[in-house]
């Protein structure tokens, strides 16, 4: 019996270092053999997919990268595949971002992967940077785009960016995309330019605030809504372009698996202890 | 691969492993340079970025005659008067102007957005609909109801009244759980993705491989 409760003691208390390099082995072997396991696609991205789809070629849409590098992994593959999906359709978007790095993330890892060739940036998209000022920002933007950005990311005055011209406020956007790892984020755009000025919005979101947008979207206040990396990797599916979380998926899954069986046997260790001192009791 | 390629691959893989290092052998010397070179860029950049912003906003309209712009600044400026025993006081104003306008701006829409359309939305049909749509409805309408009368505190709750508010305190365990299991799999992309980075990116061309 004593012998038993030993192996339960060394399961509770698991060096967490053991959890660690089998989490990095776990990880590391679908990243390089993949398994290729299916991916069933959720009705919220199938949603979002179909709104971009639908919007007339020219739209204005407006592309949130509220992020900054940590928020990167989760996000840059669903900011990605939206920018693939907006070029691929020919709309116009408009790059923003209340984090002070978004808008070079965007320019670094974004633009040059997804943009097509013979677009023009300042006729096809613009990159208008850095909003200070959070909500009150926002709130700012959306009545008058020059109030908070009176030049784009790279200097240039607004005014001479030719898709510009007929752009002035948020009643010009025939969509919001928002990608957020906190503040801004989901909220502060539905506030600001869905209740406002009627833009419909799509979020694409991090797991974390994935129970916090579902009450917005079975709402209908947001149009639909990508689910971190998975998210990225059905949009991925639906635009026939598997890439970057389509590849990491497997290993998604396979940390999943791993996660699920510790704390299996961790709670099975816990009920079997107190089954072991129940019976040394009586 | 140019050679500003290869360095910068070289200086990402090297802090992704310092900053890994903290979860095997623990707190060493290597996570904490990578951590304060972050910890140091990320605050430099935002400054730069914040310098930037008051001066396309602030000083260059100011300069080019729009003049009323030296309020905001002054304004901006009062803050770091907390810095002073003496004038501390003074960084309430600016501060304090700054919460009321976010929260005014904020307000406007919060019974819309969060409260109005929020209980348009759960008057949910029961009736006449598929029955794996009404089964959901149905949990949907009790956890809802059950969870806004846990936190009714002006009734004792006793009884059947307290059975209700068990269940709502399971609901509220149910996504608690929800939040956990989020949580793990935002954590686990983040690793993914540097992973990622450093077996396909970094490992497998240097070995060429990939």
């Amino acid at each position: 019996m004593s012998e038993s409760k030993g192996i339960l003691d060394k399961i509770e208390n698991m060096d967490v270092r053991i959890i660690y390099i089998l989490v990095i082995i776990c990880i590391a072997i679908p990243i390089i053999r993949p398994m290729g396991l299916p991916i069933p696609i959720s009705e919220s991205t199938i949603s979002a997919y179909d709104f971009i789809n639908k919007l007339p070629e020219g739209s204005v849409v407006l592309v949130g990268f509220e992020t900054g590098a940590a928020g990167w992994p989760e996000l840059g593959p669903q900011l990605n595949i939206f920018m693939q999906h907006i070029f691929d359709r020919n709309l116009k978007p408009i790059i923003v971002s209340g984090n002070v790095d978004g808008a070079q993330l965007a320019e670094m890892y974004t633009i040059p992967k997804m943009i097509k060739p013979g677009k023009v940036y300042g006729e096809d998209w613009v990159n208008l940077g850095y909003i200070a000022g959070g909500e009150s920002g926002i709130a700012a933007f959306a009545s008058r785009i020059t109030s908070v950005t009176p030049r784009d990311y790279f200097g240039t005055p607004v005014e001479d960016l030719e898709m510009m011209k007929n752009v002035t406020s948020a009643a010009d956007f025939k969509l919001a995309i928002v990608c957020s790892w906190g503040t801004p984020g989901h909220a502060d755009y539905l506030r600001q330019y869905t209740t406002k000025f009627g833009v419909p919005l799509i979020v694409g979101a991090q797991t974390t605030t994935v129970p916090a947008i579902v009450p917005f979207y079975q709402s209908k206040q947001v149009v639909g809504y990508t689910n971190g990396l998975r998210g990225a990797g059905e949009y991925e599916i639906l635009t026939h372009h598997p890439g970057y979380a389509v590849a990491s998926l497997d290993a998604a899954s396979s940390y999943h698996l791993v996660v699920f069986v510790l704390i299996v046997i961790g709670n099975l260790a816990i009920v079997a202890k107190r089954f072991v001192k129940k019976k040394e009791g009586t | 691969m140019s050679m500003w390629d290869i360095l910068g691959n070289w200086i990402n893989a090297i802090l992704t492993i310092a900053i890994i290092s903290f979860a095997v052998p623990g707190e060493n010397i290597f996570y904490r340079i990578a951590e304060y070179i972050m910890i140091g860029i990320t605050a430099g950049y935002a400054v730069v970025q914040g310098m930037r912003v008051v001066l396309n906003l602030g000083i260059s309209p100011m300069m080019s005659g729009q003049a009323y712009m030296l309020l905001p600044i002054l304004l901006g400026l009062l803050v770091y008067t907390r810095f002073s025993k003496q004038y501390g006081y003074l960084s309430r104003w600016p501060i304090a102007l700054m919460v009321g306008s976010g929260i005014g701006v904020s307000i406007r829409a919060i019974p819309e957005v969060d409260i109005m359309n929020q209980i348009k939305a759960s008057f949910l049909p029961l009736v006449g609909v598929n029955w794996d749509v009404a089964v959901s409805n149905i949990i949907l309408l009790i956890a809802l109801l059950s969870t806004l009368f846990y936190f009714f505190m002006t009734v004792e709750q006793k009884g059947p009244l307290r059975q209700i508010s068990v269940v709502g305190r399971y609901s509220l365990m149910i996504l608690f759980g929800a939040y956990w299991g989020s949580q793990l799999m935002t954590r686990s992309t983040m690793f993914i993705g540097r992973m990622s980075f450093l077996i396909k990116d970094f490992l497998f061309p240097m070995l060429g491989l990939g």
